[in-house]
């Protein structure tokens, strides 16, 4: 063989695995394209620091509106003290349940490695809610901010990168639309406390967490003997 | 990137190192996906089986993750379980939620097609997408059973005099999880696959035994609080194992409507609440008033169809 065609072999034999080479990098790389564009965003635990402390910025201010409330309900002397007690007994099971949130967040973003957020223990009020509030006005600010905050939890899903943090977004979140829709229902006058909400009010949104993300001592809907049992169907007589 | 180097002998790339690797990962995540979505039917299965066993949940799922638990009280409670089931993936077929069975509804996900090269992988969101409608469809012929039940509930119920307003109430709840299942079926096609067919879900739904036998307006209410505290759970679960985000938004738009739903039917059959002095007949419509918690497509969630009182 001589020289030449030593080299045009080569040449060819480089040719034809560039080109296959090519082919098939081109075709990996729009599978592998395809495949990262699967998996989206993607996993990026100190990025998710950021809406984790968003939303930790949103407990403790949850935390602290019902805080103030608390102090507002105890000064109306024009609702009725029966109704504002349950009111109350109500709006402290509701910041316990923030107080979880808020520990399961602040657990989260130390272990990406993040620095949570400091509590300022200050409540955003807004400057439409009323100089003279009433326990209404009290339920009503609460309703908003469960609201918006239920909301958040979803949304802020859309950029959460890492299947954890968005488990446990997705396990607080579904207890603020429980705390909204309780707290508007009752201010839209479509129910109303009885004796049962008094006697009860830790059953009023019975569990802090959707799944069981909370650690220990923390409640959820996952895990609940107390609720089996109680929404266990009846005999027949 | 391709960073072939021009030389005889062929590297393998890192994008060929880096696709070989992704299936597994990709397997993985779509086995807990699937996982969950079995455990998803699971309990609605539990939510349809005998309940005169107590522990008989089904059988706690093995592989993927999250696997299913062992049930708890096997009536109608949100206890987990049911068969692991393997998504689709790689292979020309594409996994579907499987249907649920007769008697106990024992339920599985679909398991992928087989044979053929891979050339359009189904994707791995697709399965716990169409457990998610499985569960939805599941809803809406329960909520329609429950609605027969109550309109033929004795005079001697003692929520009788309740049965209009919670028939309302009923039918309003209903209708989301038709906007959920809607929703889910333009997620699924968005993706090229193919969402189950309601009338199968509903051809195979069975009430438990133990709401047959006593099918007072209590019981139906706490089979439909359990049904959606289960599947608020369920939907947790799947949407941690989904793959693209914006499917982690969807499956969370509707559990924390599948969680209002819980609670407002729990407040109601467990004496938390009275019906209050504006719930009627109209007003029946808002009391769970939107059906996602954000809005989706042209679904306004309770990010737009619900003012605040101080803006």
């Amino acid at each position: 063989m001589s020289l030449s065609d030593f080299s045009r072999r080569t040449m060819l034999a480089r040719a034809a695995a560039t080109a296959v080479g090519l082919g098939l990098a081109a075709s990996i790389h729009t599978a592998a394209r395809r495949a990262e564009a699967k998996v989206d965003p993607t996993p990026n635990p100190t990025k998710d620091n950021d809406s984790l402390n968003a939303l930790l910025t949103a407990e403790y201010d949850a935390i602290a509106t019902y805080t103030a409330g608390a102090g507002i309900i105890a000064a109306d002397m024009v609702t009725p003290k029966a109704t504002r007690d349950v009111v109350t007994a109500v709006a402290v099971h509701f910041q316990d349940q923030h107080k979880q949130h808020a520990a399961a967040l602040k657990a989260m973003i130390l272990a990406n490695a993040g620095t949570p957020v400091t509590d300022t223990m200050m409540a955003k009020i807004p400057s439409s809610f009323p100089a003279m509030p009433t326990t209404t006005d009290v339920m009503k600010l609460a309703t908003d901010k469960e609201k918006h905050a239920a909301v958040a939890y979803v949304q802020v899903l859309q950029t959460t990168s890492t299947v954890t943090a968005a488990k446990l977004i997705a396990a607080i979140g579904g207890v603020e639309t429980q705390h909204f829709v309780v707290l508007y229902l009752l201010v839209e006058g479509l129910i109303q406390a009885n004796a049962g909400t008094a006697m009860n009010p830790t059953l009023v949104v019975p569990a802090a967490f959707v799944l069981d993300v909370g650690g220990a001592g923390t409640t959820s809907l996952e895990n609940f003997p107390a609720l089996d049992a109680l929404l266990k169907l009846d005999a027949a007589a | 990137m391709n960073d072939l180097k021009d030389s005889d002998d062929m590297k393998i790339p890192a994008t060929v190192r880096q696709v070989s690797e992704e299936p597994a990962r990709r397997s993985l995540l779509s086995s807990g996906a699937a996982g969950a979505a079995a455990v998803l039917l699971g309990m609605v299965a539990l939510g349809c089986s005998d309940d005169t066993a107590d522990g008989a949940g089904g059988a706690g799922g093995a592989g993927g993750s999250p696997a299913g638990k062992a049930g708890a009280t096997g009536n109608g409670s949100a206890g987990m379980g049911g068969a692991v089931g393997t998504a689709g993936g790689g292979s020309g077929g594409q996994g579907t939620a499987g249907t649920a069975g007769g008697g106990g509804m024992s339920v599985t996900a679909g398991s992928a097609g087989t044979g053929g090269a891979p050339t359009t992988a189904p994707d791995a969101d697709i399965a716990p997408l169409n457990a998610l409608l499985t569960a939805e469809y599941n809803a809406i012929t329960a909520y329609t059973a429950g609605a027969m039940l109550i309109g033929a509930a004795a005079t001697t119920d003692k929520l009788y005099a309740l049965r209009a307003v919670i028939t309302d109430v009923a039918v309003k709840i209903q209708s989301e999880h038709k906007l959920h299942a809607a929703a889910l079926v333009a997620a699924i096609n968005s993706l090229s696959g193919t969402p189950v067919k309601e009338a199968d879900v509903a051809a195979a739904f069975k009430p438990p035994a133990a709401l047959v036998a006593n099918p007072t307006i209590s019981n139906v209410l706490k089979f439909a609080a359990s049904a959606e505290r289960g599947a608020a759970v369920a939907y947790n679960q799947v949407l941690a194992g989904m793959e693209d985000a914006k499917f982690r938004f969807l499956a969370s738009s509707i559990e924390g409507d599948e969680t209002q739903h819980f609670i407002v039917l729990a407040a109601l059959v467990l004496g938390l609440a009275d019906p209050g002095p504006k719930l009627n007949e109209t007003t029946a419509s808002v009391v769970v008033p939107e059906a996602f918690v954000s809005t989706i497509g042209t679904e306004p969630g309770l990010d737009k169809g619900v003012p605040d009182y101080f803006a």
